[in-house]
């Protein structure tokens, strides 16, 4: 039996109710002054530059896209509105739709950047016995997997986000965060038996 | 969609990616989308539009956003197209206005042999044999770069955004040059490093009362070197921050991340709200009077009879509207700040005409005293939350010296050169001598109002002071510069960027004395602004 994925998360996202009015704040006043944007600006600029960076093998044309985000998020500042998440999602939101826009206009390479760690950390969720050789066919396993579900797979696993983050990224419920990455690991993991079979 | 799969990356590192954040940067691209120069026609109308003429309707706050707003930044990529700024290199005025960049002196060596850069004026660079590396780290062979350049004067601090300001407790000085000089490796186009372990030697000329600075680009800050007697013997390697041991290194992170959290705290309180910045009306301008709810437009609650000057920078302005009896007159608020249309419809007629708020006479000096006042208000607390940033990019930058230098193991140099101060260094970049001094303020302080020609404040995003004979510049931010000062008695000068363009004000614009200083700028033409020469000809200071 499957266990349920409750991996230790990293994460800077989540904040107090009083930073999120403090925040709130911020942005409105943003909104009417755009120097007001520099606290947001130097607060998320590096983890929406890791964002990116985990999906760009290019160390230059990540800062160019983190550039092009918050001049985004300036320019739309008008058309945000506070939903009792934190700024950052939305600002994840902006930086998913301009990766994705520079791979299309560019016919760039997506990177998924596997980090080994995460990934044993996959091989103790779907498997009772991890096996080592299977790390790699894991990897290329996980590759594979269509954008949606790769997306869900490298936030909770390799980027270590908790569910509620995860959520609130691609704008679906905790609940339906963890019911698909349930389901992903478990085409994973029917996969690697698919493939341990294949080996002998 | 391809993709490329990577094993276990290794990041980079909070200070690098930190080090690349430029909100000014970003704020001059937005603001260069936002709006555009207006230019306006000269024929003069006057007509009232207002409750009394029709059955006017008023007024709905509508706001309107063209749908490819999101799309704004795509074509718009200055942000993109820059340079690449490494940790040895920093910004350049040039990226902010249309000026050049001191030119450097280019020389190809090969990696494998120890290279000796003559500088000028007395100034020598050793690198010694194979000492380069990647981005990496891995050593480098065959044909490399070697980009050298003396800044020399006050033209060549400005135009490369040499940071020249420090903070003694609540005491701003600057810094003053004796000689200067930067130093950088490529191969192919790509930026090199030293090895680890690897130093070059730098020497300079030995000026009385001067020491030997390496600049930390990553925060910005002048490092003092080390040194021996005044002359020679000096260490100041730091060791590569990838190079650090992995207490040391997160004990580093944690210093970035505090500073982080800290300049987070120190800009986070909000600013006061800045009123809309009043107009004066222009009498040969057609306009309109038009009496709407003033809690519908709170940025025009405290102005008094406002009225509305024709924009025909988009749209041609078509005075056959002054005929009709209009029964139905709109006010909205346009896309672009400070911009409204009116929207005039009669039956089936309907036109749309774009204005601007003006104002004139003591309604125009009552608001412009409002708005000044504000500004004046802002500028200090914007002083006041640089100076905490500065106090605490000191502290770390100290703090994260202290921990790459600990690690440090380096060979002394023992070999004293007469008449120079020698030093080695871990890393490629700027280095100095220097010295402290005060910021120009025996005679005179003022706060500093800058217009352009046509008497409207501008919008400066650098404000350069020098003072003739000082080999320094000395900055100030945002227009009007509260507790601005220089010597009365010394020849100064302005050098302004403002709406990516280059302006300055002579020394006759310093007299007579004042405490509120209101000095028009004047734009500096292309040809004087060429390059680095050319400018210094030009403000021939």
């Amino acid at each position: 039996m499957m266990k349920t994925p409750a991996m230790e998360v990293v994460s800077k996202y989540h904040v107090s109710g009083e930073e999120l009015n403090r925040e709130q704040q911020l942005v409105e006043a943003a909104k009417r002054d755009p120097v007001q944007f520099k606290p947001l600006y130097n607060l998320y600029y590096e983890r929406i530059y890791m964002y990116i960076w985990q999906r760009m093998d290019d160390k230059e044309k990540a800062h160019d896209v983190t550039s092009q985000v918050f001049l985004k998020a300036m320019t739309n500042l008008h058309k945000y509105q506070f939903r009792g998440v934190p700024f950052a999602s939305w600002l994840y939101r902006i930086a998913k739709s301009e990766v994705y826009s520079v791979f299309r206009q560019e016919q760039a390479q997506r990177t998924v950047s596997i980090d080994t760690h995460g990934l044993h950390g996959m091989m103790e969720e779907i498997q009772e016995d991890p096996y080592e050789g299977f790390a790699p066919l894991l990897g290329d396993a996980v590759a594979s997997l269509d954008e949606e579900d790769l997306q869900l797979i490298e936030m909770r696993f390799f980027e270590k986000r908790p569910f509620k983050e995860i959520a609130e990224i691609l704008e679906i419920t905790e609940n339906n965060a963890k019911v698909k990455t349930y389901r992903i690991l478990e085409k994973l993991r029917k996969k690697l038996i698919d493939m341990r079979r294949a080996a002998r | 969609m391809k993709r490329n799969v990577q094993f276990d990356r290794q990041k980079p590192g909070s200070d690098e990616i930190l080090s690349r954040r430029n909100f000014d940067a970003l704020l001059d691209q937005y603001n260069q989308q936002a709006g555009k120069v207006v230019k306006m026609p000269s024929s003069r109308r006057y007509v009232w539009v207002a409750t009394a003429a029709a059955a006017v309707t008023l007024l709905a706050v509508v706001f309107f956003y063209t749908d490819d707003s999101l799309n704004k930044g795509k074509n718009n990529n200055g942000l993109a197209n820059k340079t690449p700024v490494t940790k040895d290199t920093l910004t350049n005025v040039a990226d902010a206005a249309p000026v050049p960049v001191p030119a450097y002196n280019t020389l190809r060596a090969d990696a494998a042999r120890q290279t000796v850069v003559e500088a000028g004026n007395g100034v020598r660079i050793t690198l010694p044999a194979n000492a380069l590396a990647d981005a990496s780290g891995a050593p480098v062979s065959g044909e490399v770069e070697l980009r050298y350049r003396r800044l020399a004067d006050p033209v060549d601090l400005f135009l490369s955004d040499i940071p020249m300001g420090t903070q003694n407790g609540s005491t701003t000085e600057a810094y003053e040059s004796a000689e200067m000089v930067e130093m950088l490796a490529f191969q192919n186009g790509q930026p090199l490093a030293l090895r680890k372990g690897q130093t070059i030697d730098v020497e300079l000329p030995a000026v009385s009362g001067f020491s030997p600075y390496s600049l930390e680009t990553a925060t910005a800050s002048w490092i003092p070197v080390q040194s021996n007697e005044n002359t020679a013997a000096v260490n100041n390697q730091l060791l590569a921050i990838e190079d650090l041991s992995p207490q040391r290194r997160a004990e580093y992170d944690a210093l970035l991340e505090e500073q982080r959290m800290e300049e987070y705290r120190i800009t986070a309180p909000l600013l006061p709200a800045l009123p809309a910045q009043p107009r004066a009306a222009d009498p040969k301008k057609n306009r309109f009077n038009v009496d709407f709810k003033a809690g519908e437009f709170p940025e025009m609650t405290d102005w008094k009879n406002v009225v509305f000057e024709v924009d025909e920078s988009a749209r041609r302005f078509n005075a056959s509207v002054y005929e009709v009896q209009w029964e139905n007159v709109t006010l909205v608020r346009s896309n672009r700040e400070g911009y409204y249309q009116i929207r005039l419809e009669k039956g089936l007629r309907a036109e749309k005409i774009d204005v601007y708020p003006v104002l004139e006479g003591d309604a125009l000096k009552a608001a412009q005293d409002e708005y000044n006042a504000a500004a004046e208000k802002r500028q200090q607390i914007l002083g006041n939350q640089q100076t905490q940033l500065n106090t605490l990019r000191a502290r770390i930058a100290e703090k994260c010296n202290a921990l790459r230098r600990a690690d440090t193991n380096a060979p002394q140099n023992n070999e004293a050169a007469a008449g120079k101060k020698t030093f080695r260094s871990g890393h490629l970049g700027i280095f100095a001598t220097l010295r402290k001094i005060a910021w120009p303020s025996s005679v005179r302080t003022a706060s500093l109002m800058l217009n352009g020609p046509d008497g409207k404040a501008i919008n400066a995003s650098r404000i350069i002071h020098v003072q003739q004979g000082i080999n320094s510049i000395f900055k100030w931010n945002g227009n009007p510069a509260a507790g601005f000062s220089y010597n009365a008695g010394a020849k100064n000068q302005l050098w302004v960027i403002a709406d990516g363009k280059l302006w300055w004000a002579a020394s006759e614009a310093f007299t007579p004395a004042a405490s509120d200083l209101r000095i028009t700028l004047k734009p500096v033409p292309a040809q004087a602004a060429a390059n680095a020469g050319t400018l210094r000809n030009y403000f021939a200071l």
